[in-house]
């Protein structure tokens, strides 16, 4: 036992009296572990104390007595250290070399912890070097430091107003926004924005960055004065801040009041030079130079025209010498005022509608669709009122020589004027058939008896159909049967004309046979029952009754039947 | 006894998740500030097991001083000595936190060294026969312990057939042997083969069928004990000669341990942890 103890005691004076090495070593016998890479200039035993203080353990004054940075800011109460205690609770060192004094994650790392928390636009920053980059932070020999001296925003960000808007940059800018998006209450200026001057982009007004020193006291130390000669200084007198076209001229009060389509118009529309004044406004042809008609009109343009709208004019057509009746009162303008290319008005020729002159008979404007049949003078039957029947003016019992009578009065026009592909006075054509029209009955109607017979003879009143039919209806009311030579008496007189007269069948019709054949015996159409020797039937027969009642002998020349 | 184990359960159960992180990351763990080495309760563990270890030579000096020898009995103070030569070391291992570097870490082995040493020595201590007081026995008394079986045997039939096995099973064992390496190889071995002896004892004590199982254990129970001190006595002198060379390396772990142990706490004393924890 003693012997061992002599060892051990022999081993310890040995490393002891091996120099430097040996203290090293018997430092890593009495050190816990190797010092960390920042603190390995400590190593050895006599820098013990250098961080432990005798009987007192690691005390934060040894640490901050080096890292007087932190001191200073820890007694200040600001960054990151503020109100954190015991260094060695975070910073434990005798890891080994390796070993990472500061541990911590930049990207779980809460900025607030700093007493500076990333807002706004900060929090975008993608790195700490961003802000924590050497000019910043106090220089350090071996590491960067995170450690800012100045939380103004002047030590990362370059003041370029050069100084000249103070370093409260947090009165106009915001961590929510760009720079260039400033959130400037100019009304705490001299200078409120009014009208337009809220709109303007800050450059405008303040070019190359001057903020402070611009005068505002007049329009024209911005604006140019466009007026040529000047009308002053004053130019509110006229322009509002709301905008320099919206004038708080009133117009009302000049001599030329503005209304209807004027009232929207730009200034510059009639002030066309540089002035205002002298600008000539009695006719209107002072800025409506240029005349749309072409001279057709030598009267002012307010005869027609009104200042609500050039389209909306006032023409009273009844004032020309042609008044609008009828239908023509519809008829849009255009219709008989046509744009004529190339045609010579007062002023040269142009392009231009026609108001005058105008020719004003109706085939000026309408086409005539009798080709010529009837006279030129249309409103002998037509009226402005239509060009249909109902409409017309022509009475047939006075201006023709065909009166319409009877069922003529009934029937309509087409059914006797036909529309014919014809030859016609203005030329070969289609057309309803006025002129010339035959009078005959044969010309409308069609003849249903036996047309040889009726060829034969020349018309004559016996032949003509008038001698059997009246225009009331084609019934033979006109009719006297003794006319043709057989007086109907009698039971003969009561019968239709059928019971004697045969039919004629032809393909498309058929009639009664009036002539040719001639029944006037009785036995033509009665047939005897009696024996020979009574062949003359009238001798005991009368025409009213057939029945031998009272016989009797009449003589042939009494009446009755033959 | 009990109170300890649960307390170093509940310990390791506690800081079960520190101790197994890396010694790198443990500055981050929350319980660093408790379970380092100069933690709240890493430096009590490591004040506790110090003071544990020094309670340790209270066994030495029970030896040495005659006041104390009548306190109690050496059985019991070398179970005092035990107890807090397996908990100090236990709860120095729980201070270092397996953090071991330079000479206390020559210290840490040391002193496991010096467990390990203790526990071989109690080992050899188990093998020398020692009367109840722990003075060791002597072969005319364990002689008298081995006549006792017979009397509990049944006079019966089957009674000389079990004698004969125990017998030869006695006498199987009862083979005397030279030189302390054999013996302490016996010794080993005979532990060893406790279990298939014992079955083989209770196969011979079984042939009488009227015996109970009860009385089959008690007779087998005896017949093994016997065994054991017959073989106690083969080995004796060797076990005794043993036991007196096993002090020489017993007792410089203890003093490495204990010199390295006291510089470590003059060191950190001197530092500023002694009674304080950083």
């Amino acid at each position: 036992m003693k012997g061992k103890g002599w060892w051990i005691l022999i081993g310890l004076a040995g490393i002891a009296a091996n120099g430097e090495s040996a203290a090293q070593e018997l430092d890593s016998l009495i050190s816990p572990g190797p010092l960390s890479r920042a603190h390995a200039g400590l190593a050895g035993l006599s820098n013990c104390t250098s961080c432990h203080a005798p009987g007192k353990g690691v005390t934060d004054g040894k640490c901050l007595s080096c890292h007087s940075d932190l001191e200073a800011r820890v007694v200040a109460d600001r960054g990151f250290h503020r109100g954190k205690i015991h260094c060695v609770s975070c910073h434990t060192d005798h890891q080994g070399g390796g070993f990472e004094l500061i541990r911590w994650d930049p990207d779980d790392f809460d900025h607030r912890e700093t007493g500076y928390a990333l807002e706004g636009l900060h929090l975008r920053v993608a790195s700490c070097g961003a802000c924590h980059r050497p000019p910043n932070a106090p220089a350090r020999e071996k590491s960067a430091s995170f450690l800012l001296d100045d939380q103004r925003c002047i030590a990362c960000h370059e003041d370029v107003h050069r100084g000249g808007l103070g370093t409260s940059c947090s009165d106009c800018h915001s961590l929510d926004l760009p720079f260039r998006d400033t959130r400037f209450d100019h009304d705490r200026a001299r200078f409120r924005l009014a009208g337009s001057h809220g709109k303007v982009q800050c450059e405008t007004c303040h070019p190359n960055q001057k903020w402070k020193g611009l005068r505002f006291a007049r329009c024209a130390d911005c604006h140019q004065d466009p007026h040529r000669p000047s009308l002053g200084a004053d130019c509110q007198r006229c322009h509002s801040e709301t905008s320099w076209r919206k004038t708080k001229l009133d117009h009302g009060a000049t001599r030329f009041p503005l209304l209807g389509k004027h009232e929207g118009l730009a200034c510059s529309r009639c002030h066309t030079g540089e002035g205002f004044r002298g600008v000539a406004f009695g006719q209107c042809a002072d800025c409506h130079t240029k005349d749309p008609h072409f001279g057709q009109f030598e009267d002012d343009c307010a005869r027609c025209h009104v200042v609500e709208s050039f389209d909306g004019v006032s023409f009273d057509h009844a004032n020309s010498g042609y008044p609008l009746t009828g239908r023509h009162e519809a008829v849009a303008c255009s219709e008989c005022h046509r744009t004529e290319a190339g045609s010579l008005f007062p002023d040269g020729r142009a392009t231009a509608v026609r108001y005058r002159p105008l020719q004003t008979a109706c085939k000026s404007c309408h086409l005539d669709v009798h080709y010529g049949q009837l006279a030129t003078n249309c409103e002998s039957c037509h009226a402005t009122d239509g060009f249909h029947s109902k409409n017309l003016r022509f009475a047939h019992d006075r201006d023709s020589r065909f009166s319409l009578r009877g069922r003529h009065a009934q029937v309509l026009c087409a059914d006797c004027h036909r529309s014919e592909r014809e030859s016609f006075p203005d030329g070969p054509g289609v057309a309803v058939r006025y002129k010339p029209i035959r009078d005959l009955c044969s010309a409308c109607h069609e003849n249903v008896h036996d047309e040889s017979t009726w060829k034969a003879s020349k018309a004559s009143p016996a032949t003509r159909c008038e001698s059997c039919h009246t225009e009331e209806s084609f019934e033979l009311r006109q009719f006297d049967h003794a006319r043709a030579s057989l007086t109907l008496t009698g039971a003969h007189s009561s019968l239709e004309c059928d019971r004697c007269h045969d039919y004629a069948v032809l393909p498309q019709r058929r009639y009664l046979l009036f002539r040719g054949e001639s029944r006037r015996d009785c036995a033509d159409c009665h047939r005897s029952p009696h024996l020979k020797g009574l062949e003359r039937c009238v001798d005991c027969h009368s025409t009213t009754n057939w029945v031998v009642g009272v016989w009797k002998r009449q003589a042939p020349d009494q009446g009755g039947a033959p | 006894m009990a109170l300890s184990v649960l307390l170093l359960l509940g310990l390791t159960a506690w800081g079960s998740s520190y101790y197994a992180t890396p010694l790198q990351e443990r500055s981050e763990h929350p319980l660093n500030l408790w379970l380092k080495p100069s933690g709240v309760v890493g430096h009590l563990l490591g004040i506790a097991g110090t003071v544990m270890m020094l309670l340790i030579f209270l066994y030495s000096l029970r030896k040495r001083s005659k006041t104390l020898q009548k306190i109690g009995t050496q059985a019991e103070w070398l179970k005092v000595h035990i107890f807090f030569g397996i908990v100090g070391p236990v709860l120095v291992t729980f201070h270092t936190s397996g953090k071991l570097n330079g000479i206390v870490a020559i210290a840490f082995y040391s002193m496991w060294a010096m467990v390990l040493s203790g526990a071989f020595g109690r080992y050899l201590y188990a093998k020398i026969p020692r009367t109840i007081s722990g003075n060791q026995m002597t072969l005319k008394e364990i002689e008298g312990e081995l006549g006792g079986i017979v009397n509990l045997l049944r006079r019966n039939e089957s009674r000389d057939d079990i004698l004969a096995g125990i017998e030869a099973f006695l006498a199987r064992t009862r083979k005397e042997t030279g030189g302390l390496l054999p013996a302490l190889s016996r010794v080993i071995l005979e532990d060893a083969v406790l279990p298939s002896n014992a079955l083989r004892v209770y196969r011979i004590v079984s042939r009488d069928r009227s015996l109970s199982i009860r009385e089959r254990f008690r007779v087998s129970r005896l017949v093994l004990r016997q065994q054991r001190l017959l073989n106690k006595l083969a080995v004796l002198d060797a076990m005794k000669r043993l036991f007196s060379y096993w002090h020489v390396f017993h007792k410089p772990f203890t003093v490495i341990t204990f010199a390295i142990v006291f510089l470590h706490v003059g060191v950190v004393t001197f530092l500023g942890y002694g009674l304080h924890w950083r």
